[in-house]
């Protein structure tokens, strides 16, 4: 049968079927055949599948980019946390969320458009201009395709539509910012103490048998979580590149090598004086301007003070009021003609009128750089680091593969991995699951010494990637279980604990009886704070006045009381922070007067209600995305 | 001579088979090519139609990007024309909801509260995208507060929020209740519209302040 298919192989048969088969590819892109491979799925929004590559690339992602905003000393704990991960793939649900509604409702970018953009962006210009080379190098080394950034950014472009017309189309009718002025430059009249708990320890008593009963009936507070202490070997590139020794030689070659990343490029403080005119202005407008600007030049030669020439004469606003000055001019960002004169200037030298689309300049050097190379002793050490670490990235990655397989196959000991690689086996301080120091401050690691495998088979643990230039082994050395700690040791906390309970009784008894009597009457608020000799004060009126963060708490617990009515001020109590009580009397609630509003109030409210309207309904716009949407997340992948 | 007998009885059976795909084909070809005509015609035409799809969006895109650059130089003359022309020549796009909700911001700041009403109605009765209709509601909501047709915001406001807008509906209900001086239900209103802000933003905070103004003495 085969054969015989073979045989009419050449036939108008064989033509046919080749045609049909070649439909479906023509129709729909070979690629559609290749993928789905083996693919772990971490979660699913509207049955578009969000697979685990994509993922760990969005974590690490993340990672890299909080170390550099915040440093390397970032809590190794907060990687690892689930709050971390959940974030990360939060954001991947609402990106493929928004793809989805983008697809549906049409948004869709053009070629053109995403070309502007792209090109727009300053990090792919060089001396103000699209850099093709740049681009393509700067993208490859984010770890992407030049078709996958720009798929990416059009997704983001076109969100950023979807964006626009929430926000940018908010609008403000007058009478809100009428009523949100009322509501936000409301005053509220009233007078307060604050009585501070500490101030009532004394008045407590706390007894032997009472902290005997605290401590047998609450016993599980004062236990000591169990903990361990382990043998560990670390492999981390920066021990690695410490060990290296560099010939002189080779630092020498690197530095030759790439010596022109160690120019400073010239550069040229310029000042300038202005005379504008327009481009398609008539001769004699332009006549003018020249005659002015060579007047300019003569009186500036003649020894005239430039920055004020500048103040009284240029016509560029912003520049005249710093004297003209315009810093460090960047190649590309002024027009060729202003440029190559000031190229041409040496230090103090005044040129003749420039004419340019704005006009007239008269331009000064004011400090000229001249372009420098940085000698070899100079970069010398930063470039053994270099390449030091890159070596030890070289050998990092070999050394992880030895130490996997070692680790792995001999389980009962750390010794012959430590003796393949030269690694030092390490005792580690005793720590618990909870809590741990330098290395242990990492949660995986932590987790990795508690786990069966270690603690109860007694074999070397998984090798751990504490961070991503690190990795570690750990097997057991000693182990406590979690023990009550005796009584003598938690004495004087359970003192404390006690004592601040029974203050805090005390005082929120003493203030609502206070309140209460206020409130019927029996008292009044002046005579019953000199009875118990409490100094009150007022609250201030305004909310600028504060420098004490206490009375930001004080505020907004006196704001949050009903206003008071005929029968008389309103009396209330809260606490702050759980240490302070506050007690106050409220007489009187203004409300805020728009009448009187200043424009600057009146711009404030504004923006607030253009925020509220706009960023705020796009925010419940995507809270909306989500609720709609079917998601399912695999917490067991992440 | 074996070989050369096969080879005639190969060419015999060969000889047969071709007569009845002949004879098949005869009675199933034309079936077969109005099949595939009509198979590769339909999937080829939608395509088209995606191809089709696409340019109208791209071109509304680029009209709205231009909308977006004017208003960002403030010519706002010409930020009316793109938006106009949106809503005329793409009117079924996404682009025209988003040029209506220009427009009616542009005719608020214009001081015709009126003609922003009619551009916000437009997205409500027309626009396909339910998040949109929502957002021009609660904006065409806030327009009838300020012009002080309480009983127009309430109407308005009938209709089941979509998830995520809940907060804004029942603010603005308690505004409502607010004018009318019902403290008690404005009080409800806030109090859930504040259950179902983003704590720490703007809203919660004027939320907060107006919750606190309709408190009273006697419902604590």
């Amino acid at each position: 049968m085969l054969s015989r298919i073979r045989d009419r192989a050449s036939g108008w048969i064989a033509w046919a079927i080749v045609i049909l088969i070649s439909i479906p590819f023509a129709l729909w892109g070979i690629n559609s055949y290749f993928e789905g491979a083996s693919k772990v799925i971490i979660a699913t929004a509207e049955g578009i599948e969000i697979d685990q590559q994509l993922y760990r690339q969005a974590l690490a992602q993340q990672q890299r980019t909080l170390v550099q905003l915040v440093g390397r000393d970032l809590d190794p704990e907060f990687f690892a946390s689930e709050g971390f991960k959940r974030q990360v793939v939060d954001q991947l649900i609402d990106e493929t969320l928004q793809g989805a509604y983008i697809r549906s409702r049409g948004y869709r970018i053009s070629d053109r458009e995403l070309n502007w953009q792209i090109q727009a962006i300053p990090a792919f210009r060089t001396d103000g201009i699209f850099d093709s080379a740049r681009y393509h190098d700067l993208v490859g080394r984010a770890g992407l395709s030049v078709a996958g950034f720009e798929e990416q950014q059009r997704r983001q472009a076109a969100f950023n539509q979807v964006e626009s017309g929430i926000v940018a189309t908010a609008f403000v009718p007058d009478s809100s910012t009428d009523n949100l002025l009322r509501l936000l430059r409301q005053e509220r009249d009233a007078r307060y103490v604050v009585l501070d708990l500490t101030n009532y320890w004394d008045q407590v008593t706390v007894t032997d048998d009472d902290i005997e009963a605290q401590y047998q009936e609450n016993s599980d507070r004062y236990y000591l979580p169990a903990d361990t202490q382990v043998d560990y070997l670390a492999l981390s590139v920066e021990a690695l590149a410490a060990e290296l020794v560099l010939e002189e030689e080779e630092i020498r070659r690197a530095y030759d090598a790439s010596a022109d990343r160690f120019v400073q490029p010239e550069s040229r403080s310029v000042r300038h004086v202005l005379v504008s005119v327009d481009e398609g202005a008539g001769e004699t407008a332009v006549e003018t301007a020249r005659v002015k600007a060579t007047e300019l030049v003569a009186r500036a030669r003649g020894g005239a003070d430039f920055s004020a020439l500048a103040e009284t004469h240029s016509d560029d606003a912003g520049s005249a009021r710093r004297g003209g000055d315009l810093g460090v001019i960047q190649p590309g960002t002024m027009p060729a003609s202003f440029e190559e004169a000031a190229e041409s200037l040496l230090e103090g030298q005044i040129s003749d009128p420039i004419r340019t689309r704005y006009g007239f300049h008269v331009i000064q050097v004011t400090r000229l750089n001249e372009e420098t190379l940085e000698s070899y002793a100079e970069v010398r050490d930063r470039i053994a680091t270099e390449i030091k670490r890159r070596e030890a990235e070289f050998r990092f990655v070999e050394m992880a593969e030895d130490l996997r397989n070692i680790s792995y196959e001999q389980p009962d000991s750390l010794a012959p991995a430590a003796r393949a690689l030269g690694l030092e086996i390490r005792r580690s301080d005793w720590f618990s699951l909870e809590h741990g120091e330098d290395l242990f401050a990492h949660p995986t690691l932590r987790e990795a010494a508690f786990s069966d495998e270690v603690l109860v088979d007694g074999l070397n643990s998984k090798v751990v990637e504490v961070d991503l230039d690190t990795l570690a082994v750990v097997r057991k050395a000693n182990y406590r279980e979690r023990r009550l700690q005796p009584l003598s040791v938690v004495r004087a906390r359970i003192v404390e604990e006690l004592r601040t309970q029974r203050a805090f009784a005390a005082l929120e008894l003493e203030g609502v009886s206070f309140v209460d009597q206020l409130q019927k009457g029996s008292i009044w608020w002046s005579q019953g704070l000199i009875d118990r000799g409490w100094q009150d004060q007022p609250l201030p009126l305004s909310e600028t006045q504060e420098d004490d963060p206490q009375v930001g708490s004080v505020r907004s617990l006196i704001y949050a009381a009903p206003p008071p009515d005929q029968s008389g001020p309103v009396y209330g109590s809260g606490w702050i922070d759980d240490r302070k009580l506050l007690i106050y009397q409220l007489s009187a609630v203004m409300d805020g007067d728009p009448s009187t509003a200043s424009a600057d109030d009146r711009a404030q409210m504004q923006a607030l209600i253009m925020r509220r309207d706009g960023a705020g309904l796009l925010a419940s716009f995507q809270q909306g995305l989500r609720a709609a949407a079917d998601v399912t997340i695999y917490p067991d992948q992440l | 001579m074996a070989k050369e007998n096969q080879n005639t009885t190969m060419h015999f059976a060969e000889d047969e088979q071709t007569e009845k795909i002949r004879h098949w084909w005869k009675k199933n070809g034309s079936a077969i090519i109005v099949g595939l005509v009509l198979g590769i015609g339909s999937v080829a035409g939608y395509q088209g139609w995606g191809v089709y799809q696409t340019r109208q969006a791209e071109a509304a895109s680029d009209l709205y990007q231009e909308m977006l650059r004017s208003l960002e130089n403030e010519a706002l003359t010409r930020v009316r024309e793109s938006a106009d022309s949106l809503i005329s020549k793409f009117g079924s796009t996404a682009y025209a909801d988003a040029a209506s909700l220009m427009l009616a911001r542009l005719d608020v700041e214009a001081g015709q509260p009126e003609q922003a009403g009619h551009h916000l109605s437009r997205v409500i009765d027309h626009s396909k995208d339910s998040a949109m209709q929502h957002i021009a509601r609660l904006r065409l909501v806030t327009l009838a507060l300020d012009q002080g047709d309480l009983k127009w915001a309430d109407q308005l406001l009938k209709i089941q929020p979509m998830g995520g807008f809940e907060s804004r509906y029942d603010e603005l209900r308690g505004d409502i209740f607010t004018a009318r001086n019902d403290l008690k239900n404005a009080r409800n209103a806030y109090q859930s519209a504040l259950e179902n802000a983003v704590a720490g933003s703007v809203a919660a905070q004027i939320l907060d302040r107006k919750l606190n103004s309709v408190r009273r003495v006697d419902d604590r």
